[in-house]
């Protein structure tokens, strides 16, 4: 890949990537490692991806996969709790406020599938083959997320089903 | 506001601390990449795994049965998970992988620390030239090789070639693949070779592997270091031509095993699951080779070999010209450089490299300095070696000041500029490290790079140009990242930038320092005091 149509991905998807390893991992440290590593495979990668959507689906991918390395890697740093961290985002408005802390504070398997279904827009099919899942565990594990953000914002959730 | 457009909202505020630059990742990819050479061993530091139970209860052979016996570290990587070391000459119950794991416990054990290797330098006896296909550095090793050979009714490897210099070697590896790239490789003279490929994918693309049949009846110093066993898949697979061989996919890399009549061919792919690579893709890999033209291996005829124009380097040099010449002539002769590790070049006319003996720091006592240039751009290597006139005893008088790419101008306040490998930014000027002299060390002050408008400009990204920091309106601007630290530096104007490089380095002006081409002629003139 030349350095115009890196540069093109990286600004065009380091957010993408920086999110879901955020929703993940639970950590901004370990999201901004996790960004480097996966550009860094994008650079180095035999078969390159193209662009565009095939592009953003195997940034994805590769973001999943590395978070769980990371995840089951006995070195990775003790989380810290979220009251802890000095750099967490501040958002003007209240309940922008309220449903990043609660969805940060959920377990990562709630986290993953909601950033992947609203924010990434895929289908519970989708998000089940990306992260090697059965739909119906998706689709369980959507549905208590959703709950669970419902029961814990109140009107801010809006009921879905 | 729904669910999705709140989440989009809230989420979208979220940004990484800090933007991926292409300077950074390169560098980064680099050091990843930097080869080491195959001649050692065919070491490689990556994420593999070992055996799944699934694959233990069908009881074929796959890298479970590869691990060398006795030698597993139990140490962690980095990157968390136990390191595995595995055998390139066969799997663990053969007597070449026995050998190779006592083998690998003498020398552990031997020189834990590398205080002898250290010692012993770049001076090699000829009285070890031998083993040269072995990291053998003492008697003691030599004869501890020869004795766990012997035990094991083993032979040891006699000599290789490079199949850079003799490329009409690569016959008699046989008509086996044709599926892209060789490049360096070597051979030796039971029929055993290794190199390293560049091969085509069916659907575009290439793949980096290195390759290695290793001949069974020969003690061969290859080892693989494994880690992750569990996103590890192996399988049996039947290429077209029949051979039956293990394929292994794992997140980083990929193996294909095939254990033949006479020999074990080992093909270990630099790239993985995690980088797109998938199923279909080692088979197809697999494929292209004829594992039936691998076996049985015939011996081939390597050409005489070069004699030892040299005397042995004398670790008791009386003069900084002679200790310098026999470092030189270990580059020249025995394809060592000064750190110890093999020169793993091209290996085409080696008098392309040169050299310079100078007083480089003004204490009335000469350095040299080593430009090692006939090499990819990660092997490539400048020293600046320094002697000891105090010295006594057997160890080396010349000690190493600085190892770093071979791009050098000195300034007669002794102060150092290095260029670097390659020019990631987007300015004229080649980035830089500057170090200085403290009197007992070289110690760098910072790296050094710059970005211009027009150049940016011709890139589409004229918009990104600081051009507010540009205050002179000179179209370039400067950074300046000062040795340890990380943050990413704010852009200089050219009249801070000169200030800069005035305040370290005041009125010092660059050294036209008299190189010459490594050639015997030359080291003979130099030593002569020439």
């Amino acid at each position: 890949m030349d350095r115009d149509g890196f540069t093109r991905s990286v600004e065009r998807y380091q957010n993408t990537v920086y999110r879901l390893a955020l929703h993940i991992l639970g950590s901004p440290q370990d999201a901004d490692d996790a960004v480097q590593e996966v550009f860094l495979r994008l650079l180095g990668s035999a078969r390159q991806p193209g662009e565009g959507e095939h592009l953003r689906r195997w940034l994805l991918r590769v973001t999943v996969n590395y978070c769980r390395d990371v995840l089951k890697s006995p070195w990775r740093r003790r989380r810290i709790d979220l009251e802890e961290l000095p750099e967490q985002p501040v958002f003007l408005r209240p309940e922008h406020q309220a449903l990043y802390e609660t969805v940060m504070a959920l377990p990562e398997k709630y986290r993953t599938v909601l950033y992947l279904f609203y924010y990434e827009e895929l289908s519970t099919r989708e998000i089940a083959r990306l992260l090697d899942l059965g739909q119906s565990a998706v689709t369980t594990r959507l549905s208590r997320a959703r709950q669970a953000l419902k029961e814990q914002l109140g009107e801010v959730w809006q009921d879905e089903e | 506001m729904r669910n999705k457009e709140l989440y989009q909202a809230t989420f979208s505020q979220v940004r990484p601390s800090s933007d991926i630059r292409w300077e950074d990742l390169m560098a980064k990819k680099r050091k990843r990449r930097r080869r080491r050479p195959l001649l050692l061993a065919a070491a490689v530091v990556g994420v593999l795994a070992a055996l799944t139970c699934a694959a233990v209860a069908v009881n074929f052979m796959g890298l479970g049965d590869l691990l060398l016996p006795g030698r597993q570290s139990g140490q962690s990587s980095p990157g968390g998970q136990e390191e595995r070391v595995l055998s390139l000459s066969g799997y663990m119950d053969t007597p070449e992988s026995q050998a190779l794991a006592e083998w690998e416990t003498f020398r552990s054990d031997y020189d834990p620390t590398g205080s002898i290797l250290a010692a012993v330098g770049n001076t090699l006896d000829e009285d070890l030239l031998p083993y040269t296909c072995y990291t053998v550095y003492t008697d003691e090793m030599a004869h501890a090789l020869e004795d766990i050979a012997q035990a094991h009714g083993l032979t040891l490897h006699e000599r290789r070639v490079s199949l850079d210099e003799y490329p009409e070697l690569w016959d008699s590896c046989g008509d086996f693949w044709d599926g892209g790239q060789r490049l360096g490789g070597y051979l030796y003279e039971d029929g055993g070779f290794a190199f390293d490929g560049e091969a085509r994918l069916p659907g575009g693309g290439t793949l980096s592997f290195q390759f290695r049949r290793s001949v069974k009846g020969t003690l061969n110093e290859a080892t693989l270091f494994l880690r992750d066993l569990s996103q590890f898949r192996e399988w049996v697979h039947p290429t077209p031509e029949g051979a039956a061989v293990t394929l292994a996919l794992g997140p980083d890399r990929a193996l294909v095993l095939a254990d033949l009549e006479d020999c074990f061919v080992t093909l270990t792919v630099l790239e993985g699951s995690a980088g797109g690579l998938t199923q279909a893709d080692l088979e197809a890999f697999a494929d292209n080779f004829r594992f039936s033209t691998l076996s049985p291996v015939t011996a081939p005829e390597l050409p005489a070999p070069t004699p030892v124009l040299s005397p042995a380097p004398s670790p008791t040099a009386k003069t900084a010209r002679e200790a310098y010449a026999a470092v030189l002539r270990d580059l020249l002769y025995r394809n060592l450089l000064p750190d110890g590790a093999v020169a793993d070049g091209f290996l085409e006319d080696i008098s392309l490299n040169q050299f310079s003996v100078f007083d480089v720091d003004a204490d009335g006592s000469e350095e040299l300095i080593l430009l090692y240039t006939t090499a990819y751009s990660a092997s490539m290597q400048g020293s600046l070696l320094s002697f000891d006139p105090r010295h006594t005893g057997s160890g080396n008088p010349v000690s190493i000041r600085l190892l770093e790419f071979p791009s050098f101008t000195f300034y007669d306040n002794a102060a150092l500029r290095v260029s670097a490998s390659h020019n990631q930014s987007w300015g004229e000027m080649w980035p830089y490290t500057l170090y200085r002299w403290t009197g007992q060390a070289y110690e760098a002050v910072a790296l050094v790079w710059s970005d211009d408008r027009a150049v940016m400009e011709d890139a589409g990204l004229g918009e990104n140009y600081p051009a507010q920091a540009d205050t002179s309106g000179s179209g370039t601007v400067y950074y300046v990242r000062p040795a340890g630290e990380q943050e990413e530096p704010r852009p200089m104007d050219v009249t801070e930038y000169r200030a800069w490089w005035d305040g370290v380095m005041g009125p010092a002006q660059a050294l036209d320092l008299p190189y010459q081409s490594l050639t015997e002629e030359n080291i003979a003139a130099m030593e002569r005091g020439g």
